[in-house]
């Protein structure tokens, strides 16, 4: 068993940004992004993106995106590495093993807003298609801001159903299909005219099959794909506050709260600050500490034995540290076209502690990433 | 429950706040910055949003969604 870790990127940020859609309004802008994510697991991702947003009428909007996931993976180091038509399955990502980059997915989605006053709304769809795995979803967010705005409430849901079409032609039980319920509020207060909280909370349900088709546990007594529960369901609670501490420089802290019914618990702390280095650029740094407990049926890798419901070789069930430092900037050249343009770039150094399964499955004793966003939005 | 408890006890620590404060209009000229927006960077959320739920094994309560792989 072995793979799964599609490092695949696909991102949706439509809801629960109460402040910035209420001060901004339907923008007309076209966005390119470029994304690019390396560990020392032998994972390369080169992750493009192209969207657009425009304003329809008076209160409708429409924002489309397109993006393109180039995935190039690690070798496998377990397993016979034999998958669909004879080629050869990589640790990683789970794909198609083809030299190069093994896997592509394409992601597109769109979605209409509609805005009135204080009130806007927003839905939309998207699919998502890579070797093997497809998915579908819905998705729609409410907000409300009163109180001259001091007050901004939202409502959000989102439903995902997909299949998994394993490349190494495993039947999967008692279902190949995943599905994914998310339900997110936000309540946004400001405290004063340089400050706020912000709380944000999310439910989520997921159902089918939710371990990896690819991993697999090898110890002296047995040699098995991982099996999980056929259902997950979390919560999540994150406090942000936002502070403008001395003037052009802001404060950014936030505490993350989350468990969920396999008896896992996580606890993320972050900070980071903004300065207004001159009118035109914005510089940031940052850090992240995360923290989490494994799940209530993972056991030492040797202990587990064929009476075992579940068995997990994945680390990311088991106890886990993280942490992560990053530096970022948003740059308006004021000489092109009345700063309608703006360029934003951030590179991410990350690592996890030394974790006994990420010794078992990559031969590492833990990952080292580094991820850099490079963006371009133009405003017109 | 306790997470029930925890975030009620957020929500309406919030709440209260919001009877003891108002910014005018007028007043939100620093609150209308990039640096002061709750995601000043976007696409940065974006991705990120992404990346930690895959190399994690928790999420949830971000300020952007993200799904659509089966990386998770």
């Amino acid at each position: 068993m072995q793979i799964v870790l599609k490092i695949v990127f696909i991102s949706f940020s439509f809801a629960l940004l109460p402040f910035k859609l209420m001060a901004e309004g339907i923008k007309d802008q076209l966005t390119t992004s470029f994304d690019y994510y390396s560990d020392n697991v032998g994972v390369k991702v080169y992750s493009p993106l192209i969207g657009l947003s425009k304003r329809l009428s008076e209160h409708w909007g429409l924002n489309t995106s397109f993006r393109i996931d180039a995935i190039s993976a690690a070798s496998m180091r377990q397993g016979n590495g034999q998958g669909k038509d004879g080629v050869i399955v990589d640790a990683v990502s789970g794909a198609s093993g083809r030299l190069g980059f093994d896997d592509f997915r394409v992601a597109p989605t769109i979605s209409a807003v509609y805005e009135t006053g204080d009130f806007r709304a927003n839905f939309g769809t998207y699919f998502s298609k890579e070797v093997d795995y497809t998915a579908l979803a819905g998705f729609g967010s409410l907000s409300y801001g009163f109180n001259d705005a001091n007050t901004v409430i939202s409502l959000g849901g989102s439903y995902e159903q997909a299949a998994w079409s394993a490349t190494t032609n495993r039947a999967l039980y008692p279902t190949d299909e995943k599905r994914q319920t998310q339900v997110n509020a936000s309540l946004l207060q400001l405290i004063d005219s340089t400050s706020y909280l912000q709380l944000r909370f999310s439910y989520t349900k997921q159902e089918g099959f939710l371990a990896s088709p690819y991993h697999y546990l090898v110890n002296d007594t047995i040699a098995q794909f991982d099996r999980y529960p056929e259902l997950r369901t979390s919560y999540a609670t994150a406090l942000q506050y936002v502070n403008e501490i001395y003037e052009g420089l802001s404060m950014h802290l936030e505490y993350r709260y989350y468990e969920d019914t396999w008896d896992m618990k996580s606890h993320t702390v972050k900070g980071e600050l903004f300065y207004d280095l001159m009118d035109n650029l914005m510089v940031g740094t940052r850090v992240r500490v995360y923290n989490q407990t494994k799940a209530g049926f993972v056991k030492k890798l040797n202990d587990y034995s064929l009476d075992d419901a579940y068995i997990v070789s994945d680390y990311r069930l088991s106890d886990l540290q993280t942490q992560s430092f990053g530096i970022s900037m948003s740059y308006r050249p004021g000489f092109i076209d009345d700063e309608n343009i703006a360029i934003k770039m951030s590179y991410d150094w990350y690592q996890t502690d030394n974790n006994a399964y990420i010794e078992n499955w990559y031969g590492a004793s833990q990952i080292k990433a580094s991820f850099l966003n490079v963006a371009l939005a133009y405003d017109f | 429950m306790k997470r029930g408890r925890t975030g009620i006890l957020l929500l309406l620590s919030t709440i209260f706040l919001s009877a003891c404060t108002h910014v005018a209009p007028y007043e939100k000229e620093v609150l209308a910055t990039q640096k002061m927006l709750s995601n000043p960077l976007s696409e940065r959320t974006a991705f990120e949003s992404h990346i930690y739920p895959i190399r994690e094994g928790t999420s949830g309560a971000e300020s952007g969604f993200q799904g659509g792989c089966g990386c998770k």
